[in-house]
C-alpha cells in the first residue's frame, strides 16, 4: 500500500501537480513584448532597440490533454480521496499528450533600422512528449474482457518524443506600408539529442466469441545523443561541444500583421517550419510488423506431443516479434505551430485579441482558441488577461503584465493561472517570465506623457 | 499618486501569489483503499479436427480412404493371415553317393606280382536327391551349394579318377565333369578330393524325360602300374558330398501339399476404448487378397470368422461366408495371380451384426492346399516365391450410432490466485461440422481423485449435430456455445484441482429414431476453449 501511495505521488506530481499549460497564447498579444516577436515574426517593439538579459528569459510549460487529477482522484465527503480511474479514462481523448518545454534565451537583441527590424537571439530549447492512446488505459484499468471485448484496443500513437538543440536565429521584419507588416525569423540549429517515435502501431484485438487476441503493429523509434537526455551519469557538454555538434538543423518563422482599420489588425505567423538532421551517436529501432493472433494451445499439437507445446508458442513468438536496428542518419521535423488572430483598439489603453492555435502530432491535428484582453495603463504597466480552450479544456484563465522601470523591462505571463492556484482542476501550466534592457524608451516615454 | 498605484499593484500581486500559497494539495496519504477489477478474456485452447484427426489419429496402421467420387470415407483395419515362403514347400537336403571299384570285380590284373600296365574301369550310379515329401523334382537351378569329390584308395600305383555327372551342367551348357590324379609316393592309402561350388549349375532330374528325381553319377578309374605288387584286395573309393543347396527356381510337381494353417486378428481401433452403446454400420466388408507368385493352384479355406469383445471375450461368429477360395497359378515364373474374395451382406449372415456390438478383434483362420485337383500341369517356383492371404476389414461410415458414452482423465490445475478472483467462466465453442451431438459432463478432481464438483449440475448438450440431407450427408454446420460459469464455491475449490475428468454421452443425429447419417472426407470440427476473469485487486 505504502509503496503504490508513492507511485501514485509520482504519477500526481507528473500529471497533476504540474497540470500545466503551455503555448504563448497570452504572449501572441503582448506585442509590444521583445518576445512577442518570436510568437510572429512581424511584431516588433515600439522602442528603438532591445537586449535581452541573458538566461533570465525562460519558457516553461506543460500539458496533460487526457484528464484532470480531479477526474482521476475523487474527493469523498469525509475527505478521503478515491482513485476512480474510469472517470478519468471517460475523459481521455483516443489519443492523448503529455508535454513539457522549457526554453530559455541565452541571448537576444533587436534593434529598428528604418522601415525594419533586426533581430538575433540565441535560445535553448528542450520538449517532452508522451502520446498515449485512451484504450491502453483501457486495457490496463478495464482488462480486454468489458468494453474492449470485440473491439481492437487501439494503441495507435504510443511513444514518446524528446528534443533538444540550441537554435540560433535571425529575425526581420519590415512595415511595407501602413498597414503590412511582415517578418521571418531564419534559425540555424544544433540538435543535442532527441528521441522520436518514427512510427507507432500497435493493437490488440479480442475476439468476443472465442476470445482470440490479435496483436498488430509496427514500432520505429530514432535516437541520438541520448545520454544527453536520460544518463543520469552524463557530465554535460564542454564548450567545444557546441561548434563540433554535427547534427545540423535549419528552420524558418514567417509572420504577417495586417492593419485592416485603425482599430482593427489582422496577424498570422508559422513557426518552427524546419527539420534537424540527426548524424551522431545515433541508433535506429524498429519492430518487424506484427499480426499475431493467439488462439491458445493447439490441441492437434498437444494431443500428438505435450512437451513441444509451450516450446511451439515460444517458437512462434520470437518468430513473430523481431526487430533491426541501424546508425544511418535521420532528420526530424521541428514541432511545427500556427497562429491566426486578430485584434481590435477599444480604446487608447485597451483591446482585446482573438487567436486561433494549431500544431500537428505526428499528423494528429491539436487547436486552441483564445480570447484576450489587453490593458495599457502607463507606459510602464502593461497587463493582459486570457482565456483559452486548450487540451479539451475550458479552465483556461491566463494573466500577465509587464513592469518597465527606466530601461529596465520586467515580464511575467502565464496563460493559466488557475493551474497554479488549483491544479487538480487543471490541465495546463505554463509560465514564461524575463528582464529586457530596451532601449530608445525614454523618447516614447516623455511623448506618451505629454500626450 | 503614482505610490499608491504601486501599492495597489503590489497588493494585487501579493493577493494572487497568498492565493497560490493556499490552494489545496492532494495528500496522498489520504488515499483509501480502492478496487482495481480487470476482466480479462483469454483463448486456452484451439483444435481443429478433420475425419482424419478423429478415426485415424491413434495408429498410423488405420487407414481412412474416400470413394472419388463422392467424397464418402471408409476406415481400413489390415491383417496378415498368412505368408508361405518358397522354401517352406521345398526343402533341398544334403545328400551323398559313394561309389567303389575293387581290384576282384573291376579289374583285371593278377595278384601278388609286380605290376607295371595300366588298366581302367568305370561305374555308373544312379543318385535319388532328399526332398520333403510329396515332391517331385524335374530341373533346378541352383544359386548356391557345394559338391566335394573324395577318392581314396589303398593302391601302391598310380590312380586316376574321373567323375562324370551328364545331367548337371555348367553354366547351364557343360556336363559337369572333374578328374582327381593320386600320384603313389610309397605311402597308402593315397586320397584327394575336389570341392566344386555349384552356383550357377542347372541339374535335370528327369533322366532324360522319364523320371523325376533322380540323376546319374559316372565314374571313371585308371591304374598306372608303379611295379610295385598287387594284392587283390584293394580298392578305389569315391564318394560325392552334396551340400548346402539352395535353389533360385525348379520345377517339377510339388504335390497336394498343405498350407500351415494359421490364424490372425484384426484390431478394430474405432472400438478400442471399449465404448458402450448401440453401432451400426450399414454396409461393412471384408476382404481377403491372396497373392500366388508360386507355379501352382492353391485352394484356401476360410474358418472361424468372428468378432470378439476383448473385455468380455464373447464373440460373435459370422455365418454363410463362401467356404473356399481357389487360387490360379501365374502363367509363368516371375508373374503372380491376385485373388479377391469380399465378404459384405451379400454373401454373409449377419456382417452387420458382428460389427453392431462394437468388438474390439476380428478373428479368422484359414488353411491351404497346393494343387487341389493333383497334377495337372508343371509346377515351378522361385526361391523369392511367396503365397501372401491379406486381410482387411472395411467400415464405410455410414449408420447410425447412440448411447456411447466416453470418458477421459486428464491433468488439470488452476495455478492462479483465486484471491483475486470475483468470477470466471470458461467458453466452449464447437462449430461442428459432423452429424454428431455429444452430452458432456465434467468433474473437477483433487490430487486424491476425490471430486472437487460437477461443472454442470446435470450433462450439457457441449456439441449439437449438423443437420444433414435426405442422403444423410451434412449441410450446414452447427455452432454451439457454452458458457461455464464458476459460483463462489467453486472458485473457492479450483485452486486444489488437480485432475478434470471429461466425457460425455454421444450419438449421431437423430440416432435414437434411426436417421443414417454419413460421414465425408470434408467434415471437420472446430473447438474453442477461452476463459473469462473478473478479478478484484484491492488497493
Amino acid at each position: 500500500m505504502k509503496n503504490l501511495k508513492n507511485i501514485i505521488t509520482v504519477f500526481l506530481i507528473l500529471i497533476g501537480g504540474s497540470a500545466i499549460a503551455q503555448e504563448d497564447f497570452l504572449m501572441y498579444s503582448f506585442d509590444g513584448l521583445p518576445q512577442a516577436h518570436y510568437v510572429n515574426p512581424a511584431y516588433r517593439i515600439s522602442s528603438k532597440a532591445f537586449i535581452t538579459m541573458p538566461v533570465t528569459n525562460t519558457y516553461l510549460g506543460a500539458s496533460h490533454s487526457g484528464f484532470k487529477l480531479s477526474n482521476l482522484v475523487v474527493v469523498r465527503p469525509d475527505d478521503s480521496l478515491e482513485l476512480r480511474p474510469d472517470i478519468a479514462i471517460d475523459k481521455m481523448a483516443e489519443l492523448n499528450y503529455l508535454k513539457a518545454m522549457v526554453n530559455n534565451e541565452i541571448f537576444g537583441l533587436g534593434f529598428k533600422a528604418g522601415e525594419s527590424y533586426i533581430s538575433f537571439s540565441v535560445q535553448n530549447k528542450a520538449s517532452f512528449r508522451f502520446m498515449y492512446p485512451k484504450d491502453l488505459f483501457r486495457l490496463a484499468f478495464e482488462g480486454n474482457g468489458s468494453s474492449l471485448l470485440g473491439e481492437r484496443a487501439n494503441m495507435d500513437g504510443f511513444g514518446v518524443d524528446m528534443l533538444s538543440y540550441l537554435e540560433f536565429a535571425l529575425g526581420f521584419n519590415r512595415k511595407f506600408n501602413d498597414k503590412l507588416t511582415l517578418g521571418g525569423r531564419l534559425k540555424y540549429i544544433q540538435g543535442l539529442g532527441t528521441v522520436y517515435t518514427k512510427h507507432s502501431e500497435l493493437g490488440l484485438h479480442t475476439d468476443e466469441t472465442t476470445f482470440d487476441l490479435t496483436l498488430d503493429g509496427q514500432l520505429t523509434i530514432n535516437s541520438s545523443n541520448t545520454a544527453i537526455m536520460l544518463d543520469t551519469n552524463f557530465s554535460g557538454l564542454e564548450a567545444g561541444d557546441f561548434t563540433s555538434f554535427p547534427n545540423h538543423g535549419i528552420g524558418v518563422d514567417l509572420g504577417a500583421v495586417y492593419e485592416l482599420t485603425e482599430k482593427l489588425s489582422l496577424s498570422a505567423s508559422i513557426l518552427d517550419l524546419g527539420v534537424i538532421k540527426w548524424n551522431s551517436n545515433v541508433s535506429n529501432y524498429s519492430s518487424d510488423s506484427v499480426s499475431f493472433t493467439f488462439k491458445g494451445v493447439d490441441i492437434n499439437e498437444f494431443l500428438s506431443d505435450s512437451s513441444d507445446v509451450l516450446q511451439s508458442i515460444q517458437d512462434s513468438l520470437s518468430g513473430v516479434f523481431g526487430y533491426s536496428s541501424n546508425n544511418e542518419a535521420f532528420t526530424t521535423p521541428l514541432f511545427t505551430r500556427i497562429y491566426i488572430g486578430g485584434s481590435y483598439q477599444l480604446n487608447d489603453k485597451f483591446y482585446v485579441g482573438a487567436n486561433w492555435y494549431s500544431e500537428f502530432v505526428h499528423r494528429h491535428y491539436r487547436g486552441a482558441v483564445t480570447l484576450s484582453g489587453n490593458v495599457k495603463l502607463k507606459n510602464w504597466f502593461t497587463a493582459g488577461l486570457n482565456y483559452t480552450y486548450y487540451s479539451r479544456d475550458y479552465f483556461n484563465l491566463g494573466l500577465g503584465f509587464s513592469i518597465s522601470g527606466g530601461p529596465v523591462q520586467f515580464y511575467v505571463i502565464s496563460d493559466n493561472l488557475l493551474g497554479m492556484v488549483i491544479p487538480q482542476a487543471n490541465k495546463n501550466w505554463h509560465a514564461r517570465f524575463g528582464i529586457n534592457f530596451l532601449m530608445g524608451w525614454r523618447e516614447k516615454d516623455e511623448k506618451a506623457s505629454m500626450d | 499618486m503614482k505610490n499608491n498605484k504601486m501599492l495597489k499593484i503590489s497588493f494585487l500581486v501579493v493577493a494572487v501569489l497568498a492565493l497560490i500559497a493556499s490552494c489545496k494539495k492532494y495528500d496522498p496519504n489520504k488515499l483509501t483503499s480502492t478496487a482495481w477489477s480487470p476482466n480479462l478474456a483469454v483463448p486456452l485452447a484451439h483444435g481443429h479436427f478433420t475425419v482424419y484427426d478423429i478415426l485415424a489419429r491413434t495408429d498410423s496402421n488405420d487407414v481412412v480412404i474416400i470413394d472419388p467420387s463422392t467424397g464418402a470415407i471408409a476406415l481400413v483395419y489390415r491383417g496378415e493371415i498368412v505368408s508361405y515362403q518358397a522354401s517352406d514347400l521345398v526343402d533341398m537336403m544334403d545328400y551323398s553317393s559313394t561309389t567303389t571299384l575293387t581290384m576282384a570285380s573291376d579289374f583285371i590284373i593278377p595278384p601278388f606280382g609286380p605290376y607295371s600296365g595300366t588298366q581302367s574301369a568305370s561305374q555308373t550310379n544312379v543318385v535319388n536327391p532328399a526332398l520333403n515329401s510329396g515332391v517331385e523334382l524335374y530341373t533346378t537351378d541352383f544359386k548356391g551349394g557345394t559338391l566335394t569329390i573324395g577318392v581314396s584308395t589303398d593302391l601302391m600305383h598310380d590312380v586316376d579318377v574321373t567323375i562324370t555327372i551328364p545331367d548337371l551342367l555348367e553354366n547351364g551348357t557343360t556336363p559337369f565333369t572333374r578328374t582327381i590324379n593320386l600320384t603313389y609316393s610309397g605311402a597308402v592309402p593315397q586320397s584327394g578330393n575336389q570341392v566344386v561350388d555349384l552356383t550357377g549349375y542347372v541339374i535335370d532330374f528327369t533322366n532324360g524325360g522319364t523320371s523325376f528325381n533322380e540323376f546319374d553319377i559316372q565314374t571313371d578309374v585308371t591304374i598306372s602300374g608303379s611295379g610295385q605288387g598287387i594284392s587283390g584286395t584293394e580298392s578305389v573309393d569315391v564318394q560325392c558330398d552334396f551340400s548346402n543347396l539352395q535353389f533360385e527356381k525348379c520345377t517339377g510337381y510339388f504335390g497336394q501339399q498343405s498350407i500351415a494353417v494359421d490364424n490372425d486378428s484384426i484390431l478394430l481401433r474405432i472400438f478400442d476404448n471399449e465404448p458402450e452403446g448401440y453401432f451400426e454400420l450399414m454396409d461393412p466388408r471384408v476382404r481377403f487378397t491372396v497373392t500366388n507368385e508360386m507355379g501352382f493352384p492353391v485352394e484356401i479355406a476360410l474358418s472361424n470368422l468372428m468378432t470378439i469383445e476383448q473385455s468380455t471375450g464373447n464373440t460373435f461368429v459370422l455365418t454363410g461366408y463362401p467356404a473356399t477360395v481357389d487360387v490360379p497359378a501365374p502363367a509363368s515364373i516371375g508373374l503372380s495371380t491376385t485373388t479377391i474374395l469380399e465378404l459384405n451382406q451379400s454373401n454373409t449372415g449377419n456382417l452387420t451384426t458382428v460389427i453392431t456390438p462394437t468388438p474390439q478383434w476380428f478373428y479368422f483362420e484359414g488353411n491351404g492346399i497346393s494343387n487341389p485337383n493333383g497334377n495337372q500341369s508343371v509346377n515351378f517356383l522361385a526361391d523369392t516365391s511367396v503365397l501372401r492371404v491379406d486381410a482387411e476389414v472395411e467400415m464405410p461410415m455410414e449408420g447410425l450410432a447412440y448411447g456411447f458414452t466416453v470418458t477421459d482423465t486428464i491433468p488439470f490445475s488452476f495455478s492462479e490466485n483465486i484471491d483475486y478472483i470475483e468470477s470466471l467462466m470458461f467458453r466452449i465453442n464447437v462449430d461442428n461440422g459432423f452429424p454428431v451431438e455429444l452430452l458432456g459432463f465434467a468433474q473437477v478432481l483433487d490430487s486424491n481423485n476425490n471430486v472437487l464438483f460437477d461443472v454442470w449440475a446435470s450433462p450439457e448438450n457441449i456439441i449439437e449435430p449438423a443437420p444433414v440431407d435426405g442422403n444423410g450427408r451434412v449441410t450446414e454446420s452447427y455452432q454451439k456455445i457454452t458458457d461455464i460459469f464458476l459460483n463462489d464455491s467453486q472458485i473457492a475449490l479450483i485452486g486444489q484441482a488437480s485432475y478434470l475428468v471429461i466425457g460425455g454421452e454421444a450419438q449421431s443425429l437423430d440416432g435414437t429414431t434411426g436417421q443414417i447419417v454419413k460421414l465425408f472426407e470434408d467434415y471437420v470440427i472446430d473447438l474453442r476453449v477461452g476463459m473469462q476473469v473478473q478479478g478484484r485487486f484491492d488497493l
